[in-house]
């Protein structure tokens, strides 16, 4: 048994650190142990960047990054609201701004590969572009008064769930399957392990990095349409700061930022750790730093965590090593 | 024993860097187990209902502030300011915000707040429209919402609390700029793009002062520039703009970011006492040129006196000792004879000078108004 859960040591270590925040959770407030409570506000904190950090994760699979997701989300938001001030139906608006959305992470793939430039610095510069880009859509101020087809996706539910988290779920579904279980997921991870071999082997490792981050582009477009709904606003400088949460939760995830490894269930489980530790101490009023701090040393506990076996195999004997 | 061992590891490394942990039989397992256990979770969730808390009878009312970001001195005088209201009217008040001015935080931070049955929310919002629908839930639940300094879309709250009506800020930052340079002389106004609609009123409101109040007829506008409330915009406007006119008397600016850099470079470029910055300020960035006497008076409202009115008026409202009506009209301790004007808008008015020796929040001289 413990040689059949071995490999998944990240996985339990984040399901133990859930258990031990929502029992802490429930400790300090009264009002967490309410299962209302709870998915109304894992809605808040990770539908949104759940999809945002799941565009993510196959980029950093094939050992990239792309730091300009928010950004492109952003863009999406201004063209929703842009779309739907011209009266254009849900549907149609949603295939533009996916369209888009995509085309924005296909040129950050394709500058990529193309030229070889590093992604940190590619879409580095991406994020400046699609924020301006998303100005001048849009201007600075905001846009409020969406029709309501369009914030069902962010703000309505299905039967008694948020209809957010069930999106969330289903495209952590797909992506598990398209991940772990179809050619192009194996592809992504063998160019992330070494891209090198994989060229030799005649892999089109190309065109395998740029539909990583197409994927990425559209899941922001997805991501733009929850947020309308849930913010049921939109402007140029929304979610500037979502960022270092979606890395965060990629990293605690188990993906390695090298590249080639990490799976969907690491991500949904550190989502929802990281959605559990906000609430609870959103809920126990903790001040802004500490929460801040809080997080940042989960991650790091995290990450020492799961490398050290890889320590212990090449420590000596007497130090517990092997 | 050990070799089993050693292939044990090197089959979980193998499979580990291939990623082959997750493999289709495991795919369909987690697939029927989900499948399974919403129908329950559902179940759950329609058991247990809407997430809102209620209030006990008897408690305390329980005021929640929100500011903009934590960790600012004008955030921590008005919640210390609602601190005072809360202990007057017997309320408790709990301070909880982001670290930075991050929107989506504070919306997070309300959503956090809904559980807890707040009786009322003061908060200064950093979005217009960001907050609404969860400040639309916790009304639709009871909670009184009053915002202070930044308001959101009137769905959203019960009551706005506005520093001044444009007519006081404008006398205000008009008073200082004749006690900097009591005989007046060509301005500038300086604000942060053409388009901000605060700016365009306090502008407005400046020069329908200066045609028909005659103490102000001296000061004469010749320019307005534009330096995005950013420090070295304004830095460098206000130094070409002291090239290009060499008799220029005073900047005046309703920018709390703008007038402290315009008075750096008036220092850097040595014409202290030939020309001044002058309008809004705030006491951190404006200390060291009141003590040069680069300048001599800016003004600024009190943002204890804010908090404090604000979160006064939101326990009066929650607790039914003031009507939900425009016109309702209240006495406000040490603030004095208000109403609730059109559009459930409530006025501070209370301005603040600061000058040498009178340059922080609890020296500050009271404007009279």
């Amino acid at each position: 048994m413990t040689a059949r859960l071995a490999p998944w040591r990240n996985e339990l270590l984040l399901l133990g650190l859930i258990l031990v925040a929502a029992v802490w959770a429930s400790l300090s407030s009264p009002f967490y142990l309410n299962a209302g409570q709870i998915t109304y506000s894992l809605q808040q904190s990770i539908a949104i960047v759940g999809l945002l950090a799941l565009g993510l994760m196959p980029v950093m699979v094939i050992g990239e990054i792309d730091i300009s997701l928010p950004a492109i989300m952003a863009l999406g938001n201004i063209a929703f609201a842009r779309l739907s001030q011209g009266g254009v139906g849900l549907v149609p608006a949603l295939l533009v701004v996916l369209a888009m959305t995509t085309a924005a992470g296909l040129v950050n793939g394709w500058l990529v590969v193309a030229f070889r430039l590093p992604s940190l610095a590619v879409t580095l510069g991406a994020m400046g572009a699609y924020r301006a880009l998303a100005l001048l859509l849009g201007g600075q101020e905001g846009y409020a008064d969406f029709p309501d087809s369009y914030l069902g996706l962010g703000s309505g539910s299905i039967g008694p769930l948020p209809a957010s988290l069930l999106l969330l779920l289903a495209a952590f579904v797909l992506f598990g399957f398209v991940l772990h279980a179809t050619v192009f997921g194996r592809l992504l991870y063998t160019v992330g392990s070494n891209s090198t071999a994989a060229r030799m082997s005649g892999i089109p490792v190309g065109r395998v990095k740029i539909s990583a981050f197409a994927l990425a582009g559209l899941t922001a477009g997805l991501a733009a349409l929850v947020y309308i709904g849930q913010y049921q606003s939109a402007r140029a400088d929304n979610a500037s700061d979502m960022l270092l949460f979606i890395v965060t939760a990629v990293v605690l995830g188990g993906v390695d930022i090298f590249g080639g490894s990490g799976n969907v269930v690491g991500l949904l489980l550190s989502l929802l750790l990281l959605g559990t530790l906000k609430n609870g101490m959103g809920l126990a009023n903790l001040s802004g730093p500490v929460q801040t701090l809080v997080i940042g040393l989960v991650l790091i506990f995290a990450v020492l965590a799961a490398q050290f076996r890889t320590w212990r195999g090449s420590l000596p004997g007497w130090l517990g090593g092997g | 024993m050990e070799i089993e061992d050693r292939d044990d590891r090197i089959a979980g490394l193998t499979a580990r860097l291939a990623d082959g942990r997750i493999t289709r039989r495991h795919w369909l397992r987690a697939m029927l187990a989900l499948g399974v256990s919403l129908p329950a979770m559902a179940e759950l969730l329609r058991q247990t209902g809407v997430p809102v808390g209620r209030a006990a009878a008897g408690e305390p009312l329980h005021v929640f502030n929100v500011p903009k970001f934590t960790g600012f001195f004008f955030f921590e005088q008005a919640r210390d300011g609602g601190a005072k209201a809360c202990a007057e009217l017997g309320a408790r008040q709990t301070y909880v915000g982001t670290t930075t001015a991050d929107v989506e935080g504070q919306v997070q931070v309300l959503q956090n707040i809904l559980p807890q049955h707040p009786d009322c929310i003061v908060t200064a919002a950093l979005d217009l429209n960001a907050p609404v629908p969860a400040l639309r839930q916790a009304r639709r639940h009871g909670a009184v919402v009053v915002t202070f300094d930044a308001d959101v879309a009137p769905a959203g709250r019960d009551l706005f609390t506005n520093m001044a009506p444009f007519d006081i800020q404008a006398k205000a930052m008009l008073d200082c700029a004749l006690a900097n340079a009591p005989e007046g002389g060509k301005s500038i106004w300086v604000a942060p793009t053409p388009t901000v609609a605060n700016f365009i009123s306090q502008k407005k409101a400046i020069d329908e002062q200066i045609a028909t109040n005659p103490k102000y007829k001296s000061i004469v506008f010749i320019d307005t520039l534009y330096a995005n409330d950013d420090p070295d915009k304004s830095y460098a406007v206000g130094s070409s703009a002291m090239q290009a006119h060499p008799d220029l008397k005073l900047f005046i600016s309703g920018s709390g970011i703008s007038v402290p850099a315009i008075n750096k470079a008036i220092e850097d470029t040595h014409r202290i006492g030939k020309v001044f910055a002058t309008g809004f300020g705030i006491p951190s960035t404006m200390k060291t040129y009141l003590e040069h006497g680069t300048c001599k008076q800016y003004a600024l409202w009190s943002p204890y006196k804010f908090g404090y009115l604000a979160t006064y008026m939101a326990i009066l409202l929650k607790s039914g000792r003031v009507k939900h009506e425009v016109g309702t009209q209240v006495d406000v301790p040490t603030i004095g004879h208000r109403d609730i004007g059109p559009g459930f808008i409530i006025n501070l008015s209370q301005m603040l000078f600061f000058t040498k020796g009178h340059d922080d929040f609890p020296t500050a001289i009271p404007a009279v108004v």
